[in-house]
């Protein structure tokens, strides 16, 4: 409908405009329509009443005029309708039908009566009514009076109705063209803005603002319109930000960045790729990525992202080199777009490679030097050992499972408290022993340290495990070869010092004897006698101290009681001379071992103590067997003389003696450390001080151990 | 050389040694004071004049020690340490009179001061003649600096 598109493209002031002049001016016309309606209606019965009226007085009036036949009177009878201006004409007929007066009024044309005005009536036609009525007088018809009215004063009162809608209609025009003003104030001007905005907005401008006038519709317009705006330019920033973000991210990463498209041709080649390929962007993008990576990657399909896994890259200048690949796709508008994330891992290979080759270093290192290393998990409870730990343990990687409680079956059952203990302490240095699989005893050296978190709980152990086994043979042989040099050292030391006493009182009788100085060759003579003794006692001893390096007696068992009894039986005499008191206390307990150096230990420390109890009036020796500290410790305890602290180490000399008056060459105490060293144990001294009597402490480790190991052990 | 006599201090755990240097004194009538102590613990006592050597008169200042290496309770070396790590004792002369001719012994005697190392001869006239030149060189013909006790 063109008239609908036409006022479709007006502009809304027009349309407004339109629509209020229209509905004034149907509103009028309608008002118009009811009014002549009305009035068309009312008149017709007022103008029919009104012509009977007229037409009867006429009528009444004119009949003498007729039996008069006085035509003058009747003309000024019906002249008398000019004062009813609706009536056109009037016409009187004579009985003989002709025409005896006429009446047309001034605006109508001079027109002939009709020649008969027919039969009495009174008829309204659509625009003119005819009134017919007879002329009588005494009952004698005299002629017919006709009439005729027209509609002509409706027609001019309806054409003054016209006259006034068409005012009225002028003067709502003109209102309306006066209202225009205001409208486009209030309507267009606003809408205008709003449409100049979303121009603006178009063109790019979101900046651009609407003030908020009112608050209608449009107001509400605005203001959302401004907040759409307001989110607009938001988003828009919001979105230019990220882009600049990814585009610095995608620029700066260190990891190369590709985009292809679904035809494997590069879209995007951003800077860390350059380097890694050696290949300007220019140059890259709009060929395809195979000539980068030639060994297609799998796509996977799906959208998302997708680790590739490890691909072969190629430099521009044709060098190969391992890329770790992750890859995502997405569907685009423009086609499915694929993006790869590619990372050099040469260095990381290298690096691998490089943690390889010290690891099996490491593996290497630790089996040489049997060292090996642990570690616990305190989140997961396991433990790692190395190759070398395993084989510390003489177990196989595969065949055996460390475990905190299991590993506690290792250790030897005299170590397990000291070992537990020391784990609950966190005490990650310590010694202990542990009893392989197959039977086998070996030393170990554990150290570690404790990894805490952030809140200094435990998080792991980590630490190394030292089998000092071979180490402790070593230094044993090298101790034994000191005491060896040392041995050879006193020997020509001590045995020269009575000879040159021999030989210069032998000078010095010799002179006496001339001169017959018989008190001196009695002296000279005693010196020279104790001289020679002492050298008798001394190569005694000696050919004792050089077997307990050389003479082995098989191993046997024999208890620790039996041991005891055996040495007093050997030192009975002294025992009873001397009138001292012996206990035994304490649990009996196997030993394993040489039994006549065994033997030897005790003899030699309750010898020792009967010598050196000094005036005591109720001397007594106690013998016997504690456990100190997990460790089974021996000792002999006597209430003599006791022995200065200072000199403790001292005693256990070769050749030692604290008091150079006493008797005896100072070998006791140095073979019976001999003896607790074979059996890798120590001897110590413990004594309050001078007069205060002293407790010989030792232990035999080698000699308890259970089992026939030991054997192999004591074997040096 | 001077008129007042030079006291000896022996440190000798073998009677019969202590013995033979006694007759040398008395045979070349040497007529300085041969002080005798058995082991170290007794001539560091001495020298520090604790205990029973406590009294000046008694105990004097000795000019020249003569040392034995293998001693009961504190040894010989040890005993010469100690001498020459105090700064008062340490100009006193230390001989060492031992039976050892360990090169050890000798090296370890000389890095820590000794003025002289002398092995004892397994034979009478060597001997003999050892504590005669023994005599002269220390007590006759050796100077030493004129030394008040440390606590006059």
């Amino acid at each position: 409908m063109l008239i609908f598109d036409t006022i479709g493209n007006m502009a809304i002031q027009r349309k407004l405009l339109l629509i209020i002049a229209a509905t004034l001016v149907v509103s009028l016309v309608l008002a118009m329509v009811g009014i002549v309606g009305y009035e068309l209606s009312t008149y017709r019965a007022r103008l029919a009443q009104h012509v009977t009226e007229v037409g009867s007085f006429l009528a009444a009036n004119s009949g003498p005029t007729l039996a008069f036949e006085d035509a003058e009177t009747a003309r000024d009878i019906l002249a008398t309708l000019k004062g009813s201006p609706e009536v056109a004409f009037a016409v009187l007929y004579a009985a003989d039908g002709s025409v005896f007066a006429s009446y047309t009024r001034s605006d109508q044309p001079p027109t002939s009566a009709p020649a008969s005005p027919g039969p009495p009536r009174l008829e309204l036609a659509v625009r003119h009514l005819e009134f017919v009525r007879p002329v009588e007088q005494l009952g004698l018809p005299l002629g017919t009076l006709y009439l005729r009215a027209d509609m002509a004063r409706v027609y001019l009162r309806l054409r003054n109705y016209a006259g006034i809608v068409l005012l009225v209609s002028l003067a709502i025009g003109a209102g309306a063209l006066l209202l225009q003003g205001l409208l486009r104030r209030l309507i267009s001007e606003p809408l205008l803005e709003l449409s100049g905005m979303a121009e603006r907005i178009a063109g790019g401008d979101l900046t651009a603002r609407v003030p908020v006038r009112s608050g209608d519709e449009i107001g509400r317009l605005a203001g959302a319109f401004n907040r759409m705006t307001g989110e607009l330019d938001r988003s828009y920033k919001k979105l230019q930000e990220s882009r600049a973000r990814l585009a610095g991210i995608v620029g700066t990463a260190l990891d190369a960045i590709i985009t292809t498209d679904a035809d494997r041709r590069i879209l995007l080649f951003n800077a860390a790729a350059e380097r890694m390929f050696g290949c300007p962007a220019a140059d890259a993008v709009g060929s395809s990525i195979d000539r980068f990576i030639p060994v297609p990657f799998q796509e996977t399909g799906a959208t998302g992202r997708t680790a590739v896994g490890e691909l072969k890259g190629v430099r521009q200048n044709g060098e190969e080199f391992p890329i770790e690949a992750s890859l995502s796709a997405l569907e685009t508008g423009e086609g499915r777009l694929v993006t790869v994330i590619l990372r050099d891992i040469t260095e990381r290979k290298e690096a691998e490679e490089a943690l390889r080759a010290s690891e099996y270093r490491l593996r290497r290192a630790e089996e040489i030097a049997h060292f090996g290393n642990w570690r616990y998990d305190a989140a997961t409870d396991h433990i790692t050992w190395s190759d070398e730990t395993y084989r510390i343990h003489g177990v196989t990687p595969g065949g055996f499972q460390p475990t905190f409680a299991g590993y506690l079956q290792f250790v030897h059952p005299d170590d397990r408290e000291h070992f537990e203990q020391a784990l609950k302490k966190l005490d990650l240095d310590f010694q202990f022993r542990i009893v392989r699989a197959d039977g086998v005893l070996r030393y170990l050296t554990a150290t570690g340290e404790v990894q805490r978190d952030d809140k200094g709980e435990v998080k792991d152990l980590f630490g190394t495990y030292f089998d000092t086994t071979e180490l402790r043979q070593a230094e044993r042989e090298l101790q034994e070869k000191n005491a060896e040099e040392r041995f050879t050292y006193t020997v020509s030391h001590d045995l020269r010092s009575p000879l040159v006493t021999v030989q210069t009182f032998l000078g010095y009788l010799e002179q006496d004897l001339a001169s017959h100085d018989s008190e001196r060759v009695e002296k000279d003579i005693a010196y020279i006698r104790s001289a020679a003794e002492k050298m008798g006692l001394l190569l005694d001893e000696l050919l004792e101290m050089s077997r307990i390096g050389r003479l082995v007696n098989p191993p046997v068992q024999v208890t620790f009681h039996e041991l005891v009894e055996e040495a007093q039986l050997a030192v009975a005499g002294n025992i009873a001379e001397r009138g001292v008191e012996v206990q035994v206390l304490g649990d009996d307990v196997t030993l394993y071992g040489d039994r006549p150096r065994l033997v030897e230990i005790w003899q030699n420390l309750v010898e020792n103590a009967v010598k050196f109890m000094g005036e005591q009036a109720s001397p007594r020796i106690e013998i016997g067997l504690e456990r100190v500290s997990g460790e089974q410790v021996f000792y002999v305890r006597d209430n003599g003389v006791g022995i200065d602290p200072r000199y403790a180490e001292k005693v256990f000399g070769l050749f030692e003696k604290l008091d150079s008056k006493s008797k005896g060459t100072g070998l006791g105490l140095a073979l019976v450390r001999r003896v607790v060293q074979l059996y890798q144990g120590r001897v110590w001294v413990e004594s309050p001080g001078v007069g205060e009597g002293a407790c010989f402490r030792f232990t035999l480790p080698a000699a308890l151990q259970i089992g026939r190991l030991e054997a192999e052990e004591v074997k040096v | 050389m001077r008129g007042e006599p030079i006291n000896v201090l022996l440190v000798e755990d073998d009677p019969a040694h202590a013995e033979i240097v006694n007759r040398n004194f008395e045979t070349f009538r040497i007529a300085n004071r041969l002080l005798h102590v058995w082991d170290g613990e007794e001539a560091l006592d001495y020298l520090y004049r604790r205990g029973k050597f406590s009294d000046r008169q008694q105990s004097p200042r000795p000019g020249v020690i003569l040392l034995d290496l293998r001693l009961p309770k504190i040894d010989g070396l040890e005993v010469l340490k100690i001498i020459k790590s105090d700064h008062d004792l340490r100009r006193i002369p230390v001989v060492i009179l031992t039976t050892s001719a360990s090169e050890s012994d000798k090296i370890k005697a000389y890095d820590n001061y000794v003025s002289s190392y002398l092995v004892k001869p397994v034979d009478y006239a060597q001997f003999v003649a050892l504590m005669q030149a023994l005599g002269y060189y220390w007590l006759v013909w050796n100077d030493f600096p004129y030394e008040r006790d440390s606590d006059e």
